[in-house]
Order: structure tokens, then sequence, then C-alpha cells
């Protein structure tokens, strides 16, 4: 399933998949009942009729996932399933991935949205500049980061040698920059969290917000790259 | 799945759907055709109708028998002349002349029968006519001046009696023997020992040409070309711009299918425009569709898969629609006027004529007039035939050598 809609405007979503399902050979039988009963999971049964061009963008991509799933494939590569989704189609695209493993089908799933790597995937990949940097479960993944936290601090005028500083700080891991905000990964960020904010303070640096999190998958992205997801 | 089945008739339905429902599209297709052909075969009509003869005004200033000779000629039927007497010259040339800025008139010409004329005719003196012509009706103008020149002539003939028959010291006395000498003159005039005899040849009893005989198949040929090249080579750029081609690419379809779907689809959607307005043409316009119709359909057959070829190359050779767009309005609108689509090629230098042998539109016209005026069947438009469908073969062993499904 490629990213981009790549549908046929004009043509209603029923049309659509009558055309792909002709492409893929399937008999008038199988095609009236597979695209039924696709509708019905996309929750586009009503709307089957209308030109794709009126439907909004979560409910193109929906469409979107029901052709690649019309002749039944052993394994689906989804490319960023979600971007640019309302939360409600969100949720429903969720589901559907969900739904298709527990039946038995491969996903695979490519995304920058790493809370749904996390939510959906049994194994996560890690890709950075084309090269797979790792490979394993969450769990697998997570050990990788040991105890690390994150804090991220959303500063205006962030000086280098406010940098300089804090990476002098015990238990301080590794920062990185991003415009006006800066991602630092350090042990024990609840007991050092006072401590990074008098560096901050001291070095005259605004701060409009400060936040820590648990270890996740940015942590480990930032952790096995020394950058920020690129997004 | 049927891997190896034939599926290119799915990609064509597809394509033909996706245009039914474009308005935009099917309003260049047929109805804007529709009325530039109605616009330019209604606002040139009368320059091609048989004219049913020319306005004259008449000043005779000499009221004598010989003008009244004179203005019978000219109203004789056979001059296709609409005489009108005016008394007043200068009434009469403010008719004739055309307007300084706009330079409409009223379309007349005008002779002016000079004062003494018929005396003048007697006593042997030379005598004028005048002719007053607006200069634009260079046809009238032209058949106005050689009636007067014919009919001057027999009277010169007349009068050259009268003075060699004095020359020759036979006395002449009266007004009456002059007229007996000039009427038997004019009567040796009429046997006309030397004539003209005019004989029209063609291959084939030719139907009447007019405007429609040209536009209708021009502006048709031009808008199918629109359809074919333009709207044919962006179809395929924007299945691949917007995903759908990938798409395609990887399902269980051979890339023989993908083009022949194309190529089916661009191919009756040309096929059906031309026949839609050629009935338009004939229905409503009386353009006559030749007396072998099976022949008309061959053409025009080969006129779609030439042009849907032609699109499809297109598509090869540029990146993107924006190139598609200005690349194909380009070759529509150049080839047009060579071609033959705008004008009949007759119009054009020779240079022009021979170059319009590389286009599309010019085996087109070519074809058309040799079934719609000439009625030549199907033997008529062999080559013409025979060079499209040549076109059409080049065009797609070249698109095929250059496709790329990346």
């Amino acid at each position: 399933m490629p990213q981009e809609i790549s549908l046929y405007p004009t043509l209603t979503a029923r049309e659509n998949l009558e055309f792909y399902a002709k492409v893929y050979g399937l008999p008038r039988k199988v095609r009236e009942q597979r695209i039924a009963k696709l509708l019905k999971m996309s929750g586009l049964t009503l709307r089957a009729d209308e030109p794709l061009q009126s439907y909004s963008g979560g409910m193109k991509r929906r469409i979107n996932i029901a052709v690649a799933l019309l002749h039944n494939p052993r394994i689906l590569f989804m490319d960023e399933p979600t971007a640019g989704v309302d939360p409600q189609s969100r949720k429903r695209i969720y589901d559907t991935i969900l739904e298709l493993n527990r039946k038995g089908m491969t996903v695979l799933l490519t995304t920058h949205q790493l809370e749904d790597a996390e939510k959906l995937c049994h194994r996560i990949a890690i890709v950075d500049n084309g090269k797979l940097i790792a490979l394993d479960t969450l769990e697998g993944l997570m050990k990788l980061v040991g105890e690390s936290d994150i804090i991220r601090v959303e500063a205006r005028d962030i000086m280098q040698n406010t940098i300089t500083s804090l990476e002098k700080t015990n238990n301080v891991q590794k920062i990185s920059v991003d415009g006006e905000t800066m991602t630092i990964q350090l042990l024990k960020g609840r007991e050092m969290l006072a401590r990074i904010v008098d560096i901050l303070t001291a070095s005259g640096t605004k701060v409009d917000s400060i936040q820590i999190k648990e270890p996740d998958l940015e942590t480990l992205f930032l952790h096995l790259t020394g950058t920020k997801l690129r997004r | 799945m049927g891997g190896l089945q034939i599926k290119f008739h799915i990609i064509a339905a597809k394509d033909i759907k996706i245009t039914l429902r474009d308005r935009n599209s099917l309003l260049v297709m047929f109805l804007l055709p529709m009325i530039i052909i109605s616009i330019v075969g209604l606002a040139l009509a009368p320059e091609y109708a048989e004219e049913d003869g020319f306005d004259v005004l008449v000043v005779d200033l000499d009221n004598g028998e010989a003008s009244r000779g004179l203005i019978e000629f000219l109203e004789e039927p056979d001059n296709y002349l609409h005489v009108e007497m005016e008394s007043n010259e200068f009434a009469a040339r403010e008719r004739v002349k055309p307007d300084a800025t706009t330079m409409v008139s009223e379309q007349i010409t005008m002779v002016v029968i000079p004062r003494g004329f018929t005396e003048d005719l007697m006593l042997g003196k030379d005598v004028e006519i005048q002719l007053i012509v607006n200069p634009t009706l260079v046809d009238q103008n032209e058949w106005v001046e050689t009636l007067l020149e014919s009919y001057a002539s027999r009277l010169s003939t007349s009068m050259v009696a009268v003075k060699t028959v004095s020359a020759y010291g036979v006395p002449v006395r009266d007004e009456e023997q002059i007229s007996k000498i000039v009427d038997v003159a004019g009567q040796f005039a009429d046997l006309s020992p030397v004539s003209v005899v005019t004989e029209s040849i063609s291959p084939a009893d030719v139907a009447e040409f007019t405007i429609f005989t040209q536009n209708v198949p021009g502006f048709a040929v031009m808008f199918l070309l629109f359809t074919t090249v333009q709207e044919g080579a962006i179809s395929l750029l924007l299945e691949r711009d917007s995903g759908t081609l990938r798409r395609l690419v990887i399902a269980p379809l051979r890339k023989a299918d993908i083009i022949g779907g194309k190529i089916t689809s661009n191919f009756i959607k040309g096929f059906l425009q031309l026949a839609v307005l050629l009935t338009f043409g004939h229905f409503v316009f009386d353009l006559n569709l030749g007396s072998d119709l099976l022949a008309l359909l061959v053409l025009m057959a080969a006129i779609a898969l030439a042009s849907t070829g032609l699109g499809l190359l297109l598509a090869m050779l540029v990146k993107t629609q924006d190139q598609a767009n200005s690349v194909a309005l380009l070759i529509v609108m150049t080839t047009s006027a060579i071609g033959g689509s705008w004008w009949p090629l007759f119009l054009e230098p020779k240079f022009m004529q021979d170059l319009a042998h590389l286009t599309i539109t010019y085996w087109a016209m070519q074809g058309f007039y040799d079934l719609l005026y000439f009625d030549l069947g199907f033997s008529g438009i062999l080559t013409e035939v025979g060079v499209l469908l040549l076109m059409a073969v080049l065009f797609f062993i070249v698109t095929i050598s250059r496709l790329r499904f990346e």
C-alpha cells in the first residue's frame, strides 16, 4: 500500500475497488463479496458510491488500504498508512492492521510515527540514512537504551556554551538540538531535573517548557544515531 | 489469479469511464468543436456559395437607343446581373464607395452611360462607357468589366462595319442606313465563327464544395489531436505522478496490458469524437459523407490510430504534464495550420504544401477530400490510410523502445 493515495479520484470507492479487483483477476462473485467486506471494514459502505474526490484524507487512506487487501496478500507492505490522517481514521487504521495481523497476515509497516510502531509492531527495525541499525522486539531494543531518560527542553537562543555545560554534567549521555528544541538523554532524569534547570537558568537560556519522559523509541533513536528523528 | 490473461480492456474501460465523468473533457471533445464549426461555417458560407448574380447600378445619361440596347444586354439572364437604374450619378457613386474606416460597402458596381452615347455612335465617334467599382469586389468587378468589354467589342464591330462601308465610297446618308448596317454587322458578330467550348473533367462526379466540406473534417481532426495527443499524453503522465501507474506495474499485469489499455481507450475516444463531429456536420450542415461509409470508417480509424500513437510517443519524450501540455499545443496548432485543417491546402505556398506531408493532418484531410468531395471510395484513400497506419506503427515502435516503467 503506497503512501500516496494511488486511486482514481473521479471514480467512486466501489469503482476503484472493482477496477483493481478485475486487475487482480478476481472472479465476479469473489469480487463482489470481497468488496462488500472491505467497504464494511473501512466503515465506508454507505459512501461507497460517491466519488473519491469527495472523501476526507482519512477516508481515502482507508480505501487505499482496502485496495491493497483485495487479493488477500500474505504479506502487506504499508508505507506511512496514517500520515496526514484524522484521529478517527487513524484509530480505524490501527484496528484494521491489528485485525489483519490477528488473522495471520504479515504486515510490514513503514512509519515515522514511533507511537504507531510501539503500539502495533512485534518487531521493529530502525533505519537511518538507508542503513538498518537495529532490529528486535520493542523490549529487546529498549534494553539498548538502558535506564536512560529523556528531558525535552523548549527554549529560545540555545547557546553553545549552554550545551557544553550540559554535556559536561554527570549522567548526561547525549544532547541534540533542533531549532528551539533540545533533547537530553541522561540517567536518573528525575533526580537530575533540578540540576539541568539550574544550568539553563545560569546560562540565561529563556526556557518555555521542560518535559521528562520515560525511555521510548525516540530515546532509542537518539541513543543509536545521536540525532533526533527526522520526520 | 490469471496473470497471463489479457487485461488491457480493463484499463481501457476505466479510462473511458473517467473521461465520461470529466465534463471539461467532454466539452472540449464535442461541444467546443461544434461551436467553432458552426461559427466559422456560418461566417464564411457566403464566400463559398454559388453566386446568384451581382448587383449593378446603371446611370443612363443618354436615354437613347444605344444605351437602351446596352441596358437590355446587361439584364439578359445569362449575364447574372441584378440591374438597378439610378438617375442621380452622385448618389450612385456614394453607394459604390466603401466606408473609409470599415471598408464595408453595398457590394455594388456602377455603369455610367455618358450623354450623347447613341448620337456619337451613329456619327462614328469614339465613345466611353464608364465602370465605377469598389476595389474590394474583385470577382464582381472582373465579371462586369468582361461583360462590358464583350458588348463594347460587338458595338465596335458594328461601327467598324459602317466606317469600312464608308471608306469604300458607299455613301452613308442617314441614320436609318447606319442603323441597318449596324444591325447586319451585329448579326454577323452574333454568328461568332470563332467560339470557345469548355469541358470539365473529373475522375468522378464531385459533390458540392461548401465551407463545411473543409471546416467540419478540418476542425474535427484538429480537436481529435487535442484529445489523443494532448489528453492522451497527459493521461499516462498523470497515472505516473499520482502513483496509480506504480500500482498497476506491481499488479499481475503485463506492460503490454497497460500500454494496450491506453492505446485502446485513446483510440476509441478519438474515433468516437470524429464520428460525432462528422455526424453533426452531416445532419446540421448537410455535409456530404460520400457513398462509401465503410471507407469513411476505415479512414477515421487510421487517423485515430496515428494520433493515438503520437500522443503516447509524446508521453515518453516529456518529463512533466506541463511539458506535455505545451508541446502538444505546439504540435496541434502547427500541424493543423500547415496540414490543411484551417484552409484548403492549395492556398499555401508550395514549400508549405510539401512540409504538410509530414503531418497527420495532411493525410487525414486528403482522405476526407477524396471521400467527401470526390467520392472516390475505398480505392481512393488507400495511400492516405497506408501512410497513417505507417505513422502509427512508427510511433508505437519508438514508444515501446523508450518505455520504462520504473
